[in-house]
């Protein structure tokens, strides 16, 4: 699918197809607007809310396409028919496109996401039109319809988003999807009046400001994703100088992401757990002689080392507690208990998920600390939840094996 | 309380601001409508306690913005008075009543003042040619007033020189441009949707302003992270001290050249920074070795280097299964093709700037080269060894700007326990990895 995608349309040219997309849409609205033809309008609304589907914001959550204000501003808008009309041909119109990104099973999940919440907010307004008082058309009362149904809408969504979970997506928590909620809701309200008072072209500009945060998220997750490779370039050095096996700091990474969501850690620790996982060898480096076997079999040392280099720098001071602990008899924390057992499960399992039981239970027995213990307990359930993990944690660490049995690292 | 130098020019402004704001009551200018007087100085009070921060680092209030949004929504309604009121409150921050800087706090109430009055004049004379006149004509009175009177202040309170002081000003100029334009379309949008329009506007700016912070502080731990790193590097090899940033400084000259996107721009530098990581798996007694390396020694440097190929090809383009922030990487599978060749061309700048800075450094076995010289080395090793795109993009982009590296105009140049040999220019390309064996004398 991946492939046929890429033979199909190269970047020059998805771009050019979407901003013909874009265009097209636009020249119907005013095709429509000038001729007064209604089909026209609605085909040309559709088109523009499918557009609105596939620009999304990066969010902690997940992407979370700017087109929900669309969809939120026709439902206080038009008629409920005209509104099911047009979400349902954006929905379809969308299809081909989110196949050839996410596949057929990701696909589905967020087509059923989208008409389930589409219906959900249809209802909201029809509802809130019944049992409002004053002309739909006053401002107030339009923004009020807005945003219950934007509420709901939203609601929904988020709902749907835990039912539903596309694999590739974090765990979705209010805490941390709120901005993006409100952000859409109030661009939702701003779009509403701004056809309302001024027509599709104000409308457009009303939605400037949704486009900067989408801008900002952007940004922000570009960044999230350039520290966490430097992280992974980081912790490659002691696997391929030899020091511990290749893809062991990604494959623990995998493990300790999974452990930790499992006990509901929240995000920052997630992503301390993750870095800590990648980072736990990184002592290595600061040896003057790195074939030092009488160090490197210290293992404790290297921690110490790990720690020491880790909180040089102030972001990583946590993380440096947590690796320079990696290796203790009883911990003290639930992210340190998950540090351990996800390291300690990957040196176990390593490429065979056959030994993914007997590590299981080697580690089961090894725990002496409560922590440890409700880390296994975790471990335990996660096996059993969530048949994948093992499999997937080894596909994460294969492209560093195959690197380097292509370059001839691995013989270091 | 804290006085500066500069109390008595911030003391003047204050007399000044005053006196144009008597005149402007006494001549029985029109006073605005209240509701947008009284929402546009909060807005201002809470923009000038909110620096908003920049994807270029540079932060900015947008104080600006709030008054052109006061000046759009007035419009010939006592425009000037207006602005002049909303004004007042740009000084009133925090941060400054914390530190008891009072007269600073007036005076920047009163360049506020007297700012915002003169850009509402430029735009009501301005309005009869144009909407684009009028706001030009705000923007450009904003600015010459506020940079003027902010200038000669810090001049005098920090004894600073004017040069520096506008060296440091100059670039936030567009800005005003930005933060302008915003402010028009803030102010016109509340003119033509009423004042529910300030929440709509105003919740997700501060949620944008937000995560921008977060994006910052993010970069900022990237930054620090990789700083650690290359001092691990330079511990380990102080022969080579510099030549990361040197190597990162070389391949944005080539990125720039290229006219790479900003975000390609920015993990370029990353990946040139972090290019010799693998030194830290080589013994340090190989690296600061005098002369020539063994066969042997050698094999273990080559290692290094495939370290570091790995890490700039294939590491980044393994994407990682774990998804913790969101589903972007789903996203990412489908652009590999992209990806792929994103990845390949960074690889290929890297490589070059690295060769560059190779010759043109002095090294343990080897003094550094002119600058011809391995200008010629790389034209000659471009379409084989090196990418002839980037060669091309590296020597133009150095002599645009006239710099001069290697033999002659090195930065810091290190003192060898063993002078290093003369040699050919058998070493360029691989640089320190070389085979002994390969290197003419």
């Amino acid at each position: 699918m991946i492939l046929a995608k890429s033979a199909l349309l190269p970047e020059g040219e998805r771009r050019i197809a979407a901003e013909v997309f874009v265009a097209t849409a636009g020249l119907l609205v005013l095709l429509a607007r000038v001729e007064g033809i209604r089909g026209l309008a609605i085909a040309a609304l559709g088109m523009l809310l499918a557009a609105g589907f596939l620009i999304v914001i990066q969010a902690p959550i997940g992407s979370v396409p700017i087109g929900y204000a669309l969809v939120i501003a026709v439902a206080a808008l038009a008629d409920i028919s005209t509104y099911f009309v047009v979400v349902g041909l954006a929905v379809l119109a969308t299809i081909p496109v989110l196949a050839m990104r996410y596949g057929t099973q990701d696909t589905a999940r967020r087509v059923v996401r989208w008409v389930v919440a589409s219906s959900v907010c249809g209802g909201a307004a029809v509802g809130m039109r019944w049992l409002v008082a004053g002309a739909p058309s006053d401002t107030d009362v339009l923004l009020l319809n807005a945003t219950v149904a934007g509420g709901v809408f939203l609601f929904a969504d988020l709902l749907l988003r835990r039912a539903l979970p596309v694999p590739t997506s974090p765990p979705v928590r209010v805490s941390e999807s709120w901005p993006v909620q409100i952000s859409l809701l109030c661009a939702a309200g701003l779009l509403t009046i701004a056809y309302q008072k001024g027509g599709p072209w104000m409308a457009l500009v009303a939605l400037i400001p949704l486009v900067m945060t989408r801008f900002a998220f952007d940004r922000y997750a570009a960044a999230q994703q350039a520290y966490r490779q430097t992280i992974k370039a980081l912790s490659i050095v002691p696997e391929v100088a030899g020091v511990t096996p290749l893809g062991h700091g990604e494959r623990s990474a995998v493990y300790a992401v999974a452990l930790a969501r499992q006990l509901g850690l929240n995000s920052d620790a997630v992503e301390r757990v993750a870095t800590a996982a990648r980072l736990h060898h990184i002592g290595y480096v600061t040896l003057d002689d790195p074939d030092d076997a009488r160090v490197l079999s210290n293992r404790q040392l290297l921690a110490r080392l790990g720690g020491d280099i880790l909180r040089e720098t102030e972001f990583l001071a946590d993380v440096g507690d947590l690796v320079e602990n990696v290796h203790t008899d009883e911990v003290t924390s639930r992210e340190a208990a998950v540090l351990r057992i996800a390291t300690a499960f990957d040196h176990l399992v390593g490429e065979d998920p056959d030994r993914a039981v007997g590590a299981l239970q080697i580690i089961t027995f090894h725990q002496s600390d409560p922590y440890g213990a409700a880390a296994v307990l975790a471990l335990e359930r996660l096996l059993r939840e969530d048949s994948e993990v093992v499999d997937r944690a080894i596909a994460s660490g294969a492209p560093l094996t195959e690197a380097a049995s292509a370059s001839g690292a691995s013989d270091g | 309380m804290v006085v500066l130098r500069g109390w008595p020019f911030e003391v003047a402004c204050t007399v000044a601001a005053a006196g144009v704001l008597a005149a402007l009551l006494a001549s029985g200018a029109q006073l605005p409508a209240i509701e947008p007087l009284v929402l546009f100085s909060v807005t201002l009070v809470v923009a000038a306690n909110t620096e908003f921060s920049l994807p270029s680092s540079a932060e900015i209030s947008p104080c600006f913005m709030a008054v052109l949004a006061a000046i759009a929504a007035f419009g010939s309604h006592g425009a000037v008075l207006g602005a002049a009121l909303v004004g007042l409150g740009g000084g009133l921050r925090r941060s400054l009543v914390r530190k008891g800087r009072y007269t600073t706090i007036l005076f920047d109430c009163s360049q506020y003042l007297l700012a915002s009055a003169f850009a509402a004049a430029l735009y009501t004379q301005l309005a009869h040619v144009g909407p684009t006149a009028a706001f030009a004509g705000a923007v450009a009175g904003f600015a010459v007033i506020n940079v003027v009177l902010v200038l000669v202040q810090i001049c005098l309170n920090y004894q600073s020189s004017r040069a520096e002081v506008w060296s440091d000003m100059y670039p936030e100029l567009p800005n005003y441009i930005a933060f302008g334009l915003l402010g028009v379309f803030v102010g016109w949008l509340y003119s033509s949707l009423g004042a529910v329009t300030l929440p709509l506007l105003i919740i997700p700016a501060f949620i944008t302003r937000k995560v921008f912070a977060s994006f910052l502080e993010l970069r900022e731990a990237h930054e620090a992270t990789v700083k650690v790193f290359i001092r691990a590097i330079e511990a380990k090899d102080r022969y080579t001290a510099g030549h990361t940033e040197r190597v990162a400084k070389y391949a944005m000259y080539v990125g720039e050249e290229l006219r790479l996107s900003a975000p390609n721009l920015e993990h370029l530098r990353y990946a040139a920074l972090l290019h010799d990581v693998g030194k830290l798996a080589v013994p340090r007694s190989i690296l600061n070795k005098p002369g020539r390396l063994t066969e042997e020694e050698y094999a273990i440097v080559q290692r290094h280097n495939q370290v570091c190929e790995d890490i700039l090809t294939r590491v980044d383009f393994m994407r990682s299964m774990v998804g913790t922030a969101s589903d972007r990487h789903a996203h990412f599978a489908v652009d590999e093709e992209r990806e792929h060749h994103r990845l390949v061309q960074e690889a290929h700048i890297v490589a070059v700037a690295d060769a560059f800075d190779a010759m043109t450094s002095t090294r343990s076995y080897r003094r550094a080269l002119p600058q011809e010289v391995a200008f010629a080395e790389l034209r000659d090793k471009a379409g084989s060894q090196f990418n002839p795109e980037c060669v091309d993009a590296l020597i133009h982009a150095i002599e645009r700007r006239g710099e001069h590296y290697g033999l002659g105009f090195e930065g810091a140049v290190t003192e060898f326990e063993v002078p290093p040999p003369v040699v050919g220019v058998g070493s360029a390309g691989l640089g320190d990895l070389i085979p002994p064996s390969e290197i003419t004398a």
